[in-house]
């Protein structure tokens, strides 16, 4: 692909309230380069997670322009930007979200179903493969509830991983972790970096931010310094 | 299996008490629309069948005495398929010391050669020698008699015959035996000293006549052929060809029955409804997390409809073949009621579909709204969702009443408020509940009704001992032998002709029931509505019945109809209208004076009607029994009697039958209320789990979340309760409307039961305490530290 993976153009959100308007984004230009690892730094309130929430298709900008792998997400409606969204971006949140009534090869499983890519056996073999990536195959069959907070972590990156997206966003995935664990996770995605994966993430931390190939911070919904 | 689906399975187990309560509010809807449905469908197929296969007759004669010969030239009248000529009588049955009932005998010519209103052996020997009777197995309760018994009858002539009972039979022919407590009995002809002749024909036509008009037409050519032989036709009998007489009623009750069936299923449905919302609620971020990995509006809408399928099959499962069961029990109690068998009791596969078709029609339909409502919640708004606890409240006008509301403890506050945060929930619950309450207190009121209306029905009966005597007697004589009996305090005698409405192209309709009383009388008490009553100067006057309007519409106060009396035609005219609530047929009422001179019968009568002191049941058998002894001193022989409070007893019995299949829809009906407010209750002590854990937390006790729980449980019940009341005010003349129409062709005269309104509020504290108790129980067992991490 030639050009940047992700484009932000112009890019406002403005959510009204019974009190005011308050503006989250003011006018974001962004452009993010295939097999880059971008952190987003930033205070409660910046902005941070409006801005992922464009990147992934979660929500739309109240104006601007944004493209994603090829695609003007903006342009979307909300169930064809979650079928894109599908396929083409991983999504690792905070709370690491996985359906607590699936076992971990279910929840990794679960994306390919959505997709409907591969056969159901392939959709198995793959997420199985996965798991051994993170070194959680032998968790395969348990209930998430079984697991601690960091393998659930780990098992919510392989369930964004699970339809190969070229591009992961992680909403301060190790928010909820303590700081050895959080160094682990952070590691998995330094990896998922070298298998050329772009990777945004969005972090208060900025000791691991620095080992990001590129910081971008946001202040009051705009773009302090990148 | 695609892993989505295993969702569905784990999202079904994992609350298996919630999954069991709507799949058995389910169940119970398939069951009683299967209940319903099939029923119909056994009785609409085997009532008539079984009829057809008696060879009904198309029409019948009562006539002067006649023999085989005519029988063989009626046989020969164009589109006349057979006929055949029976010999009937009426004679007086013991059932017991000094007990005599009424028994109509038939002398069956041909027991093996029947070819018209055949009867059936159901047991014992067959056919009956002389000196032997079958007895209908209707009767045999009110004969008290069985198989092998010896039992004495008394002729017309005073004379006692000894007979065996060999055997029982089945006559669909007459109006079933329990109605009126009568006693039908058949036996051989010549050893009873009774001519061996015939005064009852019977024939059938062409299988292609199946219009009424037809039939008319082709009973009047076998009238004429009849009176050409010299006899006379005293009247003439012409039902709605292949109809059986009591299939309106049956059908009239199996509506009502449906229409339940149909209510509950809907009902069920609104758990469903109630339980998806729930779920979607409490899994809303799980929708936000699944749509951010892709899933679309409509793959999750398929998850949560697919659970609604699920709980749906399920029901089916344990619904279909308990409803199917019970059809079949149904069919049989139905048509045992009108003494009918049901000879194949198959399902028909329509049915069976039904019931899967509603089973899982009914939920996939109720959960629509809310899984499409809750499947289309966006990303961001799903994960954004932290609220302590769901349910808003303080907005809304009703929330605006609640708080104005000063001085209740907070013990009441608290759940008074909880009930109204979920509005919808809450509304849906209260529309299960208050329906069920409304249904209840109708069936109750139906009942009242029932019991009203045969009181009332009875003020029409005047007297208390109907007597039917062997000949015309002077009345004076009637009058002084009855007086002279202790306890009598009145006597009226009267008479009484089967008639038919003579019309201009010489056909005849049904049979009616003329009945000729003095204008003074007090025997009967009808309801005028129309004109007046007769007068003592009246001559062809004639007061006519809604019994008649029935046979005969349209007619008015002022017309002049033409009827056959006794072979003569006459012309009357309409004086008024009476209304019956009760009786036996299309009643028309003469002056006794008048007809008895038209018809030769001056100063005389052969019915009389007896007033006694005391009206209860033994007072009546007692002056019976003088009665009967007294006669037969004066030589007055008695062929058959009437004791007005056993017909009460028989007519009683038999809305108790109907309304105990009301009773028992209803009662499904409640259990579907019980099992919806049990899941709410559910559901919302498991929404608040993180709310009572606060709760608990700043030193709430046990009793008293108890208490908040059951209490606001105990209030809906009684909000539903008091509008269920409201409801259950037109709901009850509805269902009193349909019952009166179905069983005596007339409304139930209307009562509501505030009886029913204190058994139904009792019912529903109890009812609401324990669907509130067991959440209540166990939202207090989870320790506060798992309630306030609940998610």
């Amino acid at each position: 692909m030639n050009g940047p993976i992700i484009e932000l153009r112009g890019v406002v959100k403005k959510y009204e309230s019974a009190v005011n308007t308050v503006t989250a984004l003011n006018g974001i230009d962004l452009r993010v380069n295939a097999g880059e690892f971008v952190v987003v730094l930033g205070k409660s309130g910046a902005g941070k997670s409006t801005l992922v929430n464009m990147l992934t298709g979660i929500d739309r900008p109240t104006s601007g322009e944004i493209r994603v792998a090829g695609t003007s997400v903006h342009a979307l409606g909300e169930d064809d930007r979650a079928a894109w969204r599908g396929r083409h971006v991983g999504v690792v949140l905070q709370f690491f979200q996985l359906l607590p009534s699936l076992t971990v090869i279910q929840n990794v499983m679960l994306p390919m179903d959505f997709a409907n890519r591969y056969p159901i056996l392939q959709q198995r073999e793959w997420a199985m493969y996965l798991l051994k990536q993170i070194d959680i195959a032998n968790h395969a069959h348990k209930l998430p509830s079984a697991v601690s907070g960091g393998q659930q972590q780990r098992i919510a990156i392989a369930r964004a991983l699970a339809n190969d997206p070229p591009i992961l966003v992680a909403d301060e995935p190790t928010g909820n972790l303590d700081s050895t664990t959080a160094r682990s996770v952070f590691g998995v995605f330094r990896d998922l970096v070298r298998q050329s994966k772009t990777i945004v993430m969005v972090t208060h931390d900025r000791d691991l931010a620095r080992q990001a190939q590129r910081t971008i911070l946001l202040a009051d919904g705009e773009i302090a310094s990148q | 299996m695609q892993v989505r689906w295993y969702k569905v399975l784990y999202d079904l187990l994992s609350n298996k008490k919630r999954s069991a309560l709507v799949v058995l509010s389910i169940a119970v809807g398939v069951l009683s629309v299967g209940l319903a449905t099939g029923a119909q469908t056994i009785l609409s197929r085997e009532l008539p069948a079984g009829y057809l296969a008696t060879d009904p007759a198309g029409a019948k004669f009562i006539t002067s005495p006649f023999d085989d010969d005519l029988v063989d030239t009626i046989r020969r009248v164009p589109r006349v398929r057979d006929a055949e000529g029976r010999r009937s009588l009426f004679a007086r049955f013991r059932t017991g010391p000094d007990e005599w009932r009424s028994v109509n005998l038939f002398a069956i010519p041909h027991f093996d050669d029947m070819r018209v209103n055949k009867i059936h052996p159901v047991q014992g020997n067959w056919p009956p020698r002389d000196h032997e009777i079958l007895i209908e197995q209707a009767a045999l309760g009110t004969a008290r008699t069985h198989v092998g018994a010896e039992v004495v009858i008394r002729l017309a002539d005073g004379k006692e015959r000894t007979l065996r009972v060999v055997g029982v039979a089945h006559d669909q022919s007459q109006e079933p035996a329990t109605f009126e407590g009568s006693i039908y009995g058949y036996v051989t002809l010549e050893w009873l000293g009774e001519p061996r002749n015939y005064n009852e024909l019977y024939i059938t036509a062409d299988p292609q006549v199946r219009d009424l008009a037809e039939m008319r037409q082709i009973a009047a050519r076998v009238r004429r052929k009849i009176e050409d032989s010299g006899r006379v036709v005293l009247a003439t009998s012409v039902p709605e060809p292949g109809k059986l007489a009591l299939q309106d009623a049956v059908d009239g009750i199996m509506v009502v029955l449906s229409t339940f069936g149909v209510f509950i299923l809907i009902l069920s449905g609104f758990l469903v409804v109630n339980t998806l919302s729930a779920l979607l609620g409490q899994q809303v971020r799980q929708i936000g997390i699944m749509k951010a990995i892709g899933g679309r509006t409509w793959q999750i809408a398929s998850l949560y409809l697919g659970m609604a399928l699920t709980f749906g099959l399920l029901g089916v499962i344990v619904g279909a073949p308990l409803g199917w069961l019970g059809a079949r029990w149904l069919a049989v109690f139905v048509a045992g009621i009108i003494n009918n068998d049901v000879a194949d009791l198959s399902i028909s596969p329509f049915v069976l579909a039904l019931e899967v078709g509603v089973g899982l029609l009914a939920p996939l339909l109720a959960a629509l709204v809310p899984v499409l409502s809750g499947a289309r919640v966006t990303v961001r708004e799903a994960l954004s969702d932290n609220s302590v606890s769901r349910g808003q409240f303080g907005s809304g006008w009703i929330d605006r009443r609640l708080r104005s509301i000063r001085g209740l403890p907070s013990t009441w506050m608290l759940p008074l408020r909880n009930a109204f945060r979920r509005k919808g929930r809450l509304a849906l619950t209260l529309t299960t509940l208050t329906l069920a309450s409304a249904f209840f207190i109708a069936v109750i009121s139906t009942y009242a009704s029932v019991l009203r209306s045969i009181d009332r029905g009875f003020q029409y009966w005047g007297m208390d001992l109907i007597l039917t005597l062997n000949r015309p007697h002077r009345v004076a004589r009637l009058e002084q032998a009855a007086m002279q009996v202790p306890g009598v305090v009145r006597a009226e005698p009267s008479n009484f002709v089967q008639v038919n409405r003579a019309y201009a192209d010489d056909t005849e309709g049904d049979i009616l029931l003329m009945y000729a009383f003095s204008a003074d009388t007090s025997s009967v008490k009808p309801d005028i509505v129309e004109g007046r009553w007769l007068l003592p100067e009246d001559a062809n006057a004639i007061v006519i019945t809604n019994k008649f309007l029935d046979k005969e519409p349209g007619v008015k106060v002022g017309d002049t109809i033409r009827l056959k009396v006794l072979g003569k035609e006459m012309n009357w005219q309409v004086v008024g209208i009476a209304h019956l609530m009760m009786g036996d047929g299309p009643t028309v009422y003469v002056n006794m004076p008048y007809l008895a001179s038209a018809v030769g019968l001056r100063e005389r009568a052969d019915w009389l009607y007896i007033h006694t002191a005391q009206h209860d049941s033994a007072s009546q058998l007692l002056a019976l029994q003088a009665l009967d002894q007294q006669f037969k001193l004066k030589g007055i022989r008695i062929t058959s009697t009437m004791l007005i409070a056993d017909l009460r007893t028989t007519i009683r019995a038999l809305f108790d039958a109907v309304v105990v299949v009301l009773m028992i829809m209803a009662v499904l009906l409640s259990i579907v209320g019980g099992l919806g407010l049990m899941g709410i209750m559910s559901l919302n002590a498991l929404e608040r789990s993180r709310e009572i854990g606060v709760m608990r937390a700043i030193g709430a006790s046990d009793s008293a979340l108890l208490r908040v729980i059951l209490i606001e449980g105990i209030l809906i019940g009684l909000v539903s309760w008091l509008v269920g009341c409201v409801m259950a005010w037109p709901l009850s003349q509805v269902l009193c409307d349909a019952v009166g129409m179905a069983m005596i062709q007339t409304p139930l005269t209307f009562t509501f039961s505030a009886a029913g309104v204190l058994i139904w509020l009792a019912l529903v504290v109890a009812l609401t305490s324990v669907a509130s108790y067991f959440p209540a129980r166990n939202a207090c067992q989870i320790t506060i530290r798992e309630t306030l991490a609940y998610e």
